[in-house]
C-alpha cells in the first residue's frame, strides 16, 4: 500500500531582537514540553556562532552545523536526542565565520535541512539575538514567529524592532508575543498592551498574545543545573505556563494551522 | 593641446589624456589591470576605414594578445562619446547597464510600486567578467542559450531583458525581498551548471549577480536603483566564485524604531511605572 505524504512540520523561530531575555531556556522547555505531548520536536540551535542550546541541555556536541556548512555534513548525522520525541541540531561557539553566513551559505544550509525536518511535527529554531541575517533568514524560513520581550523598555524596544524588520522586510504580519519574567499578570498585561498598541498604530498589524512566564527560581536553577525546568519542576509556575502554551500552539496548528488572531 | 603634467600620478596622467582625446581624432580605449587600475590607453585615429564590427574583432584579438602580459586582466572601453560608444558597447553601459528600455520598463514599474504599495525586485547578472566584447563567434549560441534558460526559473509576469556580453535585467512585479533573493538564487543555480566558465579572461567568474529591491516608501528613481544594482554586480564579479550581491536597502532607514515609536513605547512604560 502506498504511504501517506506525511504533513510538513510546523516550523516555528524563537526571537528576541535584544539578548538574555530568556530564548533558550524558553525554547527548550518548549521542546521538552511539545515532545511531552507526543510531538516530535526538533530545536535547531540559531545563534549559528554563539550557541548554547547544548549548554542549557548539558550535552557532549562533538559535530555541530559547522560541519554541515563546511564539509557537506548530512545534518541527520549531527542530531542528538535529549528525550523521546525531542532532538537537537546543535550549532558551534566561538566562530565568528558561522555567525556571518553568505546569503549562499544560508541557503545552503536551509536546503539541507529540509530533508531532516521532514521527519518531526514541530521544529523549533532558537536564533541569535540582534538583527544579523541568520536571525533574519531562520525567521523569514519559519511558518510562525514567536518574540520573546520581558517588561525591560529594552527588551521590549528591541524586541519592536525586530518586528519592524521582519514586517517591513520580509512582509511578515504574525507574531505570537510572549511576555518572559513577569513579576506579576498585571504588569505582562501592561507590557502585552503597550507592544499591541504601538504595533497596531505604526505596523498596522495585530500581534497574538502566546502567554505569560512569570518570574520563576526554577529557571535559573534549571540553568545552572543545565536541565529543563519542565522536566526537573513541571509544577512550578514557570513548568506550568510552558507546558500551557506548547498545548495551545498544538491546539490552534493541528486544528487549525493559521487561525490564530 | 593642454599641457599635460607629467609628473604627477601615472593613472591621473591617462586620465586627462583621456579626456582631452575628446577633443581630438582618436578614440580613447582604456586598458586596465587588476582591480580596475589603469595600465594604459590605446588612441585610435577615427579615421581608420574600418567597419565598427571589424574594429571590435580586431580589439578582442589585441586582447587575447595581451592575455600573456603580467598584470593584465582585461581590456574596457574609454570615454563613452558617440564614436566610443559604438566602437566598444561596453562604454555605453553607463545609463541603463545597457540594457535597452530597462530604465523606461522599471520606471513604469516604480510608478506601479507607489500605487499598490506591492514591492518590485531588479536583478542584473552577468555570465563571465564582460571581458570579452563581442563575444568570440564559437559562444555566438550561447546568449540565446542563456535567455532561454533565465525565462524558465522566471514567472509570466515578471521582465526579462537581454543586452551585450551575456548582460541581462530581470524585473520582478510584486515581489518581496526574500522572493528576489530566491529568484536569483534559482537563476544562479541554473545558469551555473549550464555555464561552466568559459571566460578566458577570468575564469573564476561564472555568474555573477547584483539586485535590489524598492517598496512604497523608497523614493529612487529608475536610474539610481539601476546604477546600484550594477554597483552590486560589479562588486560580484570582482568577488568572483559565482556570488549575489544585494545593494544596503533605501528602505532599511525606514526600519529604524523613529522617536514617535519609541514616545509610543516608553510613555505607556512610564504610565506602567507609575501605576505600579
Amino acid at each position: 500500500m502506498k504511504s501517506k505524504q506525511p504533513p510538513a512540520p510546523l516550523i516555528i523561530s524563537i526571537s528576541s531582537g535584544k539578548g538574555g531575555v530568556g530564548k533558550t531556556s524558553f525554547s527548550v522547555n518548549f521542546a521538552a514540553a511539545l515532545a511531552k505531548l507526543n510531538k516530535r520536536v526538533l530545536l535547531i540551535d540559531g545563534d549559528l556562532g554563539l550557541a548554547n542550546v547544548d549548554v542549557l541541555l548539558g550535552l557532549n556536541v562533538r559535530r555541530n552545523l559547522q560541519a554541515t556548512v563546511e564539509e557537506g555534513c548530512d545534518p541527520t548525522e549531527l542530531l542528538l536526542e535529549v528525550e523521546p520525541g525531542f532532538m537537537v541540531l546543535p550549532a558551534s561557539s566561538g566562530i565568528p565565520e558561522m555567525a556571518n553566513l553568505s546569503s549562499e551559505e544560508q541557503a545552503y544550509l536551509t536546503d539541507a535541512l529540509e530533508p531532516v525536518i521532514t521527519r518531526f511535527d514541530l521544529v523549533l529554531v532558537d536564533t541569535a539575538a540582534g538583527l544579523g541575517e541568520a536571525v533574519l533568514w531562520f525567521n523569514d524560513w519559519a511558518m510562525e514567529n514567536i518574540v520573546i520581550l520581558s517588561p525591560d523598555p529594552t527588551s521590549m524596544t528591541d524586541a519592536y524592532a525586530l518586528i519592524k524588520v521582519l514586517h517591513t522586510r520580509y512582509d511578515k504580519k504574525r507574531f505570537h508575543l510572549l511576555v518572559n519574567s513577569s513579576r506579576s499578570d498585571k504588569e505582562a498585561t501592561e507590557v502585552f498592551s503597550t507592544m499591541r498598541t504601538v504595533l497596531e498604530r505604526f505596523l498596522k498589524i495585530s500581534p497574538h498574545h502566546l502567554g505569560v512566564i512569570p518570574q520563576d527560581e526554577v529557571v535559573s536553577k534549571a540553568v545552572r543545573r543545565q536541565k529543563p525546568f519542565l522536566l526537573t519542576n513541571p509544577n512550578s509556575r514557570a513548568g506550568k505556563a510552558v507546558h500551557e502554551i506548547a498545548e495551545r500552539i498544538i491546539g490552534s496548528y493541528f486544528s487549525d494551522i493559521c487561525k490564530v488572531n | 593641446m593642454t599641457r599635460l603634467d607629467l609628473s604627477g600620478d601615472p593613472e591621473r596622467i591617462l586620465l586627462d589624456l583621456e579626456q582631452q582625446m575628446q577633443h581630438y581624432p582618436f578614440r580613447p580605449l582604456r586598458l586596465t589591470g587588476n582591480r580596475n587600475r589603469m595600465l594604459g590607453l590605446f588612441l585610435l585615429p577615427r579615421s581608420i576605414p574600418l567597419a565598427e564590427t571589424v574594429l571590435q574583432r580586431s580589439l578582442t584579438e589585441i586582447a587575447l594578445q595581451l592575455e600573456e602580459w603580467a598584470g593584465v586582466e582585461k581590456m574596457a572601453a574609454g570615454l563613452p562619446h558617440s564614436s566610443n560608444h559604438r566602437a566598444c558597447p561596453a562604454a555605453g553601459r553607463s545609463a541603463g547597464f545597457g540594457l535597452p528600455h530597462l530604465e523606461e520598463r522599471l520606471a513604469s514599474e516604480i510608478e506601479r510600486v507607489r500605487q499598490t504599495r506591492l514591492p518590485c525586485g531588479l536583478i542584473l547578472l552577468q555570465i563571465g567578467s564582460g571581458a570579452v566584447d563581442p563575444l568570440p563567434e564559437v559562444h555566438a549560441q550561447l546568449p540565446g542559450k542563456a535567455t532561454e534558460l533565465i525565462r524558465a526559473v522566471l514567472r509570466k509576469s515578471d521582465v526579462l531583458l537581454a543586452g551585450h556580453s551575456f548582460r541581462f535585467g530581470v524585473i520582478l512585479p510584486g515581489t518581496s525581498l526574500r522572493e528576489t533573493t530566491k529568484c536569483a538564487e534559482r537563476i544562479r543555480k541554473a545558469l551555473a551548471n549550464e555555464f561552466p566558465s568559459w571566460d578566458i579572461f577570468d575564469p573564476a567568474a561564472a555568474v555573477s549577480i547584483g539586485l535590489v529591491f524598492c517598496q512604497a516608501s523608497d523614493r529612487e528613481s529608475a536610474g539610481s536603483l539601476t546604477a546600484k544594482a550594477a554597483k552590486e554586480l560589479a562588486r560580484a564579479v570582482e568577488l568572483g566564485g559565482n556570488r549575489i550581491c544585494q545593494a544596503a536597502l533605501a528602505a532599511d532607514s525606514i526600519c529604524q524604531v523613529t522617536a514617535e515609536e519609541r514616545a509610543e513605547l516608553f510613555g505607556n512604560l512610564s504610565n506602567r511605572d507609575r501605576q505600579l
